[in-house]
């Protein structure tokens, strides 16, 4: 049989001891380890495991957000016929610009940003050409950029 | 020598179980059930990698109270590829909605595995302990029928538990249910051995695996329901030595419980209680129809139902227990920890997930299984454990072949099911009995139940999965 007093006597000790490399292992850790760019790359960083590919109709985002009025949809459709198809939610772009939203899209996607050149797409945004100067602009919620692979160029 | 042969014998037939446990679990672990159908399985992830790379738990959540609210695109499995519904993931920090002991080890293996960053956390690598986690399960269960009703019920609750098609999918998903599953059962198994053999170090054990239980999730306190039930049922009376027993418990137990407390203090007191009482005010998703729903639909996530009759019959034998003055120990304590359970369901109920629902089925596997070998040993109840098993075959045999395909053996099936209920219940009429033919009936009828079982699971892939689960 357990003697319990003793037992709890031991379990307490112990308990005080761990709660205290707990509070302040925790609390030493936080100070030392935290900060929001760490954290952010933690969160948006590039998976290593992850395959990244060069056909941009490859990969597409299914669905819709539920927030009305705040979505860019992005239409890219690739000379062999396929496409894809993507509405993505502004509330998760933190760069609102549209080369800013590109970026953001090809992160998600898993491509580089820079096959959109490399491969000869065009883009246009709501219609009108997409320049390099507009790629500065703040891209305006509801907008549409469709981009077509134009192989002749 | 012979008594020794016969116990290494029945430890290598329990191992076998356990293999078979794990095969099962392993096979297709990281496609079905479809990673991104339930998030949370990325967030426990999440919450251990982050606090091991970053100090600071981050996960999803999406209920009020926190201040920090990121929406992102975490693309990890590709599963806004899949099964997206378009929207963002909510990302909060310092996440709160559980303690972090499941993402501890979830993540911390991911960690441990080369994740750096959340898209690391592939279903390939964090659904891997926790398959593990579900085959401990299964150890645990075929222990605890094994103390109480004998090797074969252990032998058959570890088969069926290790088997049962809902059982093996579920098991592979990263949900607190699933790490709560194994501290009841070892709470279970310690406290029968507390009440036979009134030795305190498995109250002791007892105790600190219910603490555990409730740094996976708070509706770990199950267990501490499921000992003041098991007390109350030894001691039948509030007296002293229950007081003294429930007493020890506690001091042991409930401060473990509140290492989850120290934890959110380290994150800032009023995060917190905001949290915890988001989390109290949660929508009541389950509704009042939750008792019909538990016992009719068995879900895996919100929306994905794939009706398990083994659970179905669990909830039978367990409502037809309930009518009667159940004498045997082990019965007795498969019953409270249901209640216990039921309770804290009831109690603590929010959207009607699957996963909420996961720890009464190896409790229900248990009553089934005493109830079943005691058909197949004794003879008892043998018109309805024909019934039963005729059921949890027949539907097994249904998803497996379609009624077309079955057309060729319907005669068999017409002529033979019907011949036997005829001839069993003649028996039971003029109560006469047949061990030999209960004995060989039913034991064909069980091997043909597991190993529909495991064709079943072989079945299920990504086409059947979007094809056939509802």
């Amino acid at each position: 049989m357990l003697n319990r007093k003793k037992t709890l006597l031991i379990f307490g000790i112990l308990y005080l001891v761990f709660v205290g490399v707990l509070f302040f292992g925790l609390r030493y850790r936080l100070k030392n380890k935290f900060s929001v760019e760490g954290l952010n790359k933690t969160i948006s960083g590039k998976s290593v495991f992850r395959d990244t590919t060069t056909d941009l109709c490859k990969y597409q985002i299914l669905g819709d957000p539920k927030e009305e009025g705040n979505y860019v949809k992005i239409n890219i459709f690739c000379s062999n016929g396929k496409k894809a198809v993507s509405t993505v939610s502004l509330s998760a772009i933190e760069d609102k610009t549209v080369g800013g939203f590109m970026a953001e899209y090809a992160r998600i996607a898993g491509f580089e940003m820079t096959l959109f050149s490399d491969q000869n797409f065009v883009c246009y945004l709501d219609g009108k050409l997409l320049t390099d100067e507009m790629m500065k602009d703040n891209i305006r919620p509801t907008s549409t950029i469709d981009c077509r692979e134009n192989p002749n160029k | 020598m012979k008594i020794k042969a016969i116990n290494i014998f029945k430890f290598l037939t329990f191992l076998a179980v356990l293999v078979l446990a794990l095969m099962v679990r392993k096979k297709s672990y990281a496609e079905i059930p479809i990673p991104g159908q339930s998030v949370d399985e990325y967030s426990y992830s999440w919450v251990g990698l982050s606090l091991i790379e970053n100090g600071m738990p981050v996960g999803i959540s999406g209920i009020d109270g926190y201040k920090n609210s990121l929406p992102m695109y975490v693309n990890v499995d590709r599963f806004f590829q899949t099964v997206s519904t378009g929207e963002p993931l909510t990302i909060n920090y310092p996440w709160m909605d559980h303690p972090p002991l499941l993402g501890l080890i979830t993540g911390g293996y991911a960690y441990l595995s080369g994740a750096r960053v959340f898209e690391d956390t592939t279903s390939y690598i964090i659904r891997k302990p926790i398959i593990i986690i579900g085959t401990i399960s299964v150890a645990l269960l075929g222990i605890f029928c094994w103390i109480n009703f004998g090797y074969f019920t252990g032998m058959l609750g570890g088969l069926l538990y290790a088997t049962t098609p809902l059982v093996v999918l579920s098991s592979r998903m990263i949900q607190a249910e699933n790490a709560i599953i194994p501290c009841l059962l070892a709470c279970m198994i310690f406290m029968s051995l507390y009440i036979k053999k009134k030795d305190d170090y498995w109250l002791l054990a007892a105790a600190l695996i219910s603490g555990m239980a409730t740094l996976f999730k708070l509706t770990g306190f199950v267990c501490h329901l499921f000992v003041l039930f098991a007390l109350l049922g030894n001691y039948k009376k509030i007296n002293k030595s229950f007081l003294n027993d429930f007493g020890f418990f506690l001091v042991v137990s409930l401060p473990i419980s509140f290492l989850f407390v120290v934890y959110g203090l380290v994150y800032g007191l009023e995060n917190f209680m905001n949290i915890l009482f988001s989390n109290y005010n949660r929508f009541y998703g389950i509704g009042p129809n939750s008792l019909i729903e538990l016992i009719r639909n068995q879900r895996l996530t919100q929306h994905k139902f794939l009706p398990e009759v083994s659970i179905i019959s669990g909830w039978l034998v367990f409502l037809s227990l309930i009518t009667k003055d159940v004498k045997n120990i082990g019965n007795k304590l498969a019953i409270f920890s249901v209640f216990a359970y039921l309770i804290v369901y009831i109690f603590f109920g929010s959207q009607p997930y699957g996963w909420y629902t996961f720890p009464f089925w190896p409790l229900l596997i248990i009553l089934l299984s005493k109830f079943l070998s005691d058909g197949i040993v004794k003879g008892k109840n043998f018109v309805a454990v024909f019934f039963f098993s005729t059921m949890i075959l027949g539907a097994n045999i249904s998803q497996i072949i379609n009624v077309f395909a079955f057309q060729v053996y319907a005669n068999w099936w017409r002529i033979g099911v019907a011949a036997i209920f005829f001839i069993l219940v003649i028996m039971s009429i003029l109560k006469l009995k047949s061990k030999l033919f209960y004995k060989i009936l039913f034991l064909v009828m069980m091997a043909g139940i597991i190993y529909t079982n495991v064709q079943y699971l072989n079945n299920i892939n990504i086409d059947f999965w979007w094809n056939n689960i509802s």
